[in-house]
């Protein structure tokens, strides 16, 4: 996951229902305009056409029209609202088994069909550096259209109530004793048409939306200060999940616990269990399971920047990477999820990617794009493509990634009653690991001393490090399905050009034996 | 969509002249882009990109809104000033509004080359092959990242600001694996003319890299002495260069807040050799000339002999705290010597070579601690030559640090980081003592 300049000063970071049902349509959203199905039937009619005639043996394209508001507030004023609107397409073609791929911000066929050609003229130039042929499977044609369920559209919503709601928060946390109170709510519309030239047009809507706040105690005696965010993530629904939050118990929990850390008692560092809340696991989750499970990597076809993995073909229903009590599901189906569609970005049905990626334990299957099952032997892909935009080539991104629940009723508080010594942690603060998906550090937000089955005093300068087959494999304890909770992140990082993708991870607590406990504080 | 100065003057005027606002700001961006991906010594993608971004910042008093958008003709560039309006309306006032600064006076900097703009997919494709015969040559596994960019940005406000530049850009990576995935090698330039791109050394670095990083000895964790290469300089100064904020650094939230208040600017705090400047007519790594709010990116010296000098500060911060206006750098210099690596190594009787590093994150903001890993050629310093390559690291180290421990510095040449990859940097390779290895990485 690269940074840019822009972001660099940025932290950004349910009930489970299984089954790949009928898909809902809500009927409060707004529906695609019909003129815009049209134009964008229109365009996919110039740009297959143009491509076909210039030699591709395969094409598609995906036609976006995104939305997006940002508001923040600092302390009681507004910071800045920005409304943004884009839209383009992006041609991908396929000649004598090189890919081509251009993009245009113009929406008219004549754009569509110069883009098309365009990709066809890059997809030969590149013949020369062709050593490979890049083969995909047959995918069946599907005419359809769906979109992310929501009850209130946030677009819809005044912006001066939205702003309103930011100063409150914040000033609720300023009552609470905060120095200093950040939040922001960002919303994102996006509509997206996906046409191909095996007859396949596909229309989905997607909604996003993500409010956060960030809340500052310092001592400026000691020069002390600490951070605590909201345990609210990024989720796919509409402004209904902002109402659903209770934000002035937050805004008063994350200011007294931002205060707290300022005189919390430094963690002595060595080897001691974990019990994980949801609110941290999901993000250990993406990184060692997540990533490590993408076909991609094993095949080295990001050597050059997110990395490899330390996973090998020959390790499906093989490998034992876990504990017997984990299992690991994909999916695209979840309600709230991040990657949840109808379609990948490929073209493939969601239900391909219900599948088992760690079956109690064991490593059961990659996550592929088109183009990718044939290096192991698989008829097709499991609908794991992803492109952030219409200018990105569609690479293999996740879907859904989550932690299932044990079937026994297992409360947080009987994990944490099974440990000795050790720390509970929640939410996530740092993360790193290596681009083999091995050595790990994770940070968090909020520590607490275990001590003989309870909860003792809030510590700080907590890391942890291990390693992910270890790690996993020391989990001896997961919690039941009412500690379920969905997490996830707009901005996971890969390809090059480096695509932000959005992914959701539904995650239990869990129990971790004999981890390496680092003391930040000490020069770790 | 490229733009010359010319039109875009007239598409800014034209939009600016429909703005019934008491300011407004307009900023705007357009590129051409094309890049081509190697990786398992074949093609896996590449692409065309043409794109132009606008966003309009307008206010009634002191509320403001923006609005932005990706299309550049009349209509749609009217509905962003209208947008931006509706904004401000509805905004809450902010008592920190500033209406935008009148005409400015900008820096030179040579940041295009005709030749770069004119680059085509064919070019990059045959830049790809000798990529490819360097990494077939020694039987390794190539992949490589090609990209070139030719942009414009501008930036017109209605109290009479303007300013154009034109822009180009091409970062060349290049990795090798061993066919056994023991071995890994990386080297990685940018630049924004093709003449200044050596591409078969930098592909002949990596695979060398690659073949010489073949069965690592163990090497424990612990304090080391450390010769970072320069894209590992840049991932960690850059990081330390991003975080000169003055206003967390007054509000006791930063490492730079000193306790019972004030902060540590003119503070010496790093050796003396350490010179850390931003220049945008930097002949190597030229930047914008122009930084946040339209204002001159003028050269400037943030660490001077290892005293710090600078922190960036807003306009709204330098009123409060009467103290001079420091927008964003937009490259990064680190200064150094005429010594090559090769001399630095002779200098080194024990340490630790580090040709990259990974996943920088910051761990503790109140001492700018991160965390990361070596990656990509990792090897022993023994009596001042190369002795053997090692396993990977994870460190946690501050730059902080990092620079008060400078044992010596190379000589300064472009230089692109894992993480700060789109500041244009110049800087050295580095020798530092106690550089702090935590842990062992397996990954090779």
């Amino acid at each position: 996951m690269s940074i840019s300049r822009r972001r660099f000063l940025q932290s950004l970071a349910a009930s489970f229902l299984g089954g790949g049902g009928p898909l809902v349509t809500a009927a409060s959203a707004s529906e695609a305009p019909s003129s815009r199905r049209a134009d964008a039937a229109r365009l996919a009619e110039a740009a297959l056409s143009a491509a076909r005639s210039a030699g591709a043996g395969y094409a598609d394209l995906r036609i976006l029209f995104s939305e997006s508001e940002m508001i923040s507030a600092r302390e009681e004023r507004i910071e800045n609202v920005e409304v943004s609107t884009s839209s383009g397409l992006g041609v991908r073609v396929l000649v004598n088994g090189v890919w081509g791929f251009s993009s245009a911000s113009v929406l008219d066929p004549a754009h569509a069909s110069d883009c098309a050609r365009s990709a066809v003229e890059i997809a030969k130039a590149n013949r020369a550096l062709a050593t490979q042929p890049i083969e995909i499977e047959r995918i069946e044609p599907k005419v359809d259209r769906w979109q992310v369920p929501i009850e209130q559209d946030p677009f819809a919503v005044p912006l001066d109530r939205k702003a309103g709601q930011l100063l409150a928060i914040n000033a609720e946390a300023m009552k609470a004793g905060a120095s200093f109170a950040h939040s922001f709510f960002l919303f994102v519309r996006q509509e997206k048409f996906f046409a191909s030239s095996i007859g396949s047009f596909l229309e989905q809507l997607f909604f996003r939306t993500y409010p956060r706040l960030t809340v500052t105690a310092t001592d400026p005696a000691s020069g002390r200060f600490a951070n605590r965010s909201s345990f609210f993530p990024p989720r796919a629904a509409g402004y209904e999940y902002i109402r659903s939050q209770d934000w002035k118990r937050e805004a008063h929990q994350a200011a007294e616990d931002a205060q707290r850390k300022l005189k919390a008692k430094p963690v002595a560092a060595g080897r001691m269990d974990l019990v994980l809340h949801p609110t941290h696991l999901w993000l250990t989750l993406h990184e060692t399971v997540g990533h490590s499970t993408e076909l991609d990597r094993a095949f080295g076809y990001e050597a050059g920047f997110a990395g490899t993995t330390f996973i090998t073909p020959a390790d499906r229903g093989r490998l034992a990477f876990a504990s017997e009590l984990v299992t690991v599901m994909a999916d695209r189906d979840q309600p709230g999820g991040l990657a949840t569609a109808a379609y990948d970005d490929d073209g493939m049905p969601a239900r391909y990617a219900r599948f088992p990626i760690l079956s109690h334990g064991r490593f059961e299957n990659f996550q592929m794009a088109i183009g990718q099952s044939r290096w192991i032997g698989l008829p097709h892909s499991n609908a794991c493509a992803f492109a952030e935009g219409h200018a990105y080539f569609p690479i293999q991104r996740m879907p859904n990634i989550s932690l299932q629940p044990s079937e026994q009723d297992i409360s947080i508080e009987e994990l944490i009653s099974g440990v000795d010594e050790g720390v509970y942690i929640m939410g996530d603060g740092s993360w790193s690991i290596d681009q083999q998906r091995r050595n790990f550090q994770f940070g968090g937000q909020l520590f607490y001393e275990i001590r003989k089955g309870k909860l003792g005093e809030m510590l700080r300068d907590v890391a942890y490090q291990g390693t992910t087959v270890p790690f996993w494999k020391a989990c001896d304890g997961i919690g039941g399905a009412k500690e379920y909770w969905l997490g996830g992140t707009l901005s996971c990082g890969k390809g090059q050009p480096v695509q932000s993708a959005p992914v959701s991870h539904g995650v239990v607590p869990a129990r971790f034996r004999g981890i390496t406990v680092l003391n930040t504080g000490r020069g770790a | 969509m490229i733009l010359s100065e010319g039109e875009a003057r007239e598409i800014g005027t034209k939009l600016l002249s429909q703005s019934r606002a008491d300011t407004a700001v307009a900023e705007m961006a357009g590129w051409s882009r094309l890049n081509v991906r190697i990786a398992c010594n074949t093609v896996t993608t590449d692409g065309k990109d043409e794109g132009f971004h606008c966003r309009v910042a307008s206010s009634f008093g002191k509320r403001r809104g923006e609005a932005a958008g990706n299309k550049a003709e009349p209509g749609d560039l009217a509905t962003l000033v209208h947008r931006s309006e509706e904004v401000a309306r509805v905004s809450p006032e902010d008592p920190e509004f500033l209406p935008p600064p009148g005409p400015q006076t900008y820096p030179c900097s040579r940041s295009y080359s005709p030749e770069a703009a004119r680059l085509t997919a064919k070019d990059l494709a045959e830049q790809g092959r000798t990529i490819l015969a360097a990494a077939e040559a020694e039987r390794v596994v190539g992949a490589a990242f090609l990209e070139c960019e030719n942009s414009f940005s501008a930036c017109m406000a209605t109290s009479g600001l303007w300013v154009f530049q034109q822009s180009t850009r091409l970062q060349y990576t290049v990795s090798a694996r061993t066919r056994d995935g023991g071995g890994a090698g990386w080297a990685a330039t940018a630049a924004y003319a093709p003449a200044e791109i050596a591409l078969p050394a930098l592909a002949r670095r990596a695979v060398e890299k690659a073949l010489l990083s073949r069965h690592p000895k163990p090497l424990a964790p612990g304090r080391y002495t450390v010769l970072l290469e320069p894209s590992a300089v840049c991932d960690l100064i850059g990081f330390l260069l991003l975080s000169l904020q003055a206003r967390p650094a007054d509000e006791g939230r930063s490492f730079l807040s000193r306790p019972g208040g004030g902060t540590l600017l003119g503070e010496k705090l790093f050796a003396d050799s350490v010179s850390l400047r931003s220049d945008p007519a930097d002949p190597v790594a030229p930047g914008s000339i122009y930084s946040t709010e339209g204002l001159p990116a003028l050269p400037r010296s943030w660490i001077e002999g290892g005293r710090l000098r600078e922190l960036i500060r807003t306009r709204f911060w330098a009123q409060e705290k009467k103290a001079p206006v420091v927008p964003e750098p937009t490259n990064l210099l680190l200064s150094g010597s005429d010594r090559s690596t090769e001399e630095l190594i002779q200098g080194i009787d024990r340490g630790v070579l580090v040709t990259r590093l990974w996943y920088v994150r910051t761990v503790d903001p109140r001492t700018l601690l991160l965390t990361g890993l070596t990656r990509d050629g990792t090897f022993w310093i023994d009596k001042g030559k190369i002795g053997y390559p090692v396993n990977n690291f994870r460190f946690n180290e501050s730059p902080v640090s990092l620079l008060k421990n400078v044992l010596a510095l190379g000589k300064p040449e472009a230089a692109v980081g894992s993480e700060i990859d789109d500041l244009p940097a110049r800087v050295p390779a580095l020798v530092s003592k106690e550089f702090r290895f935590s842990s062992v990485s397996q990954a090779s």
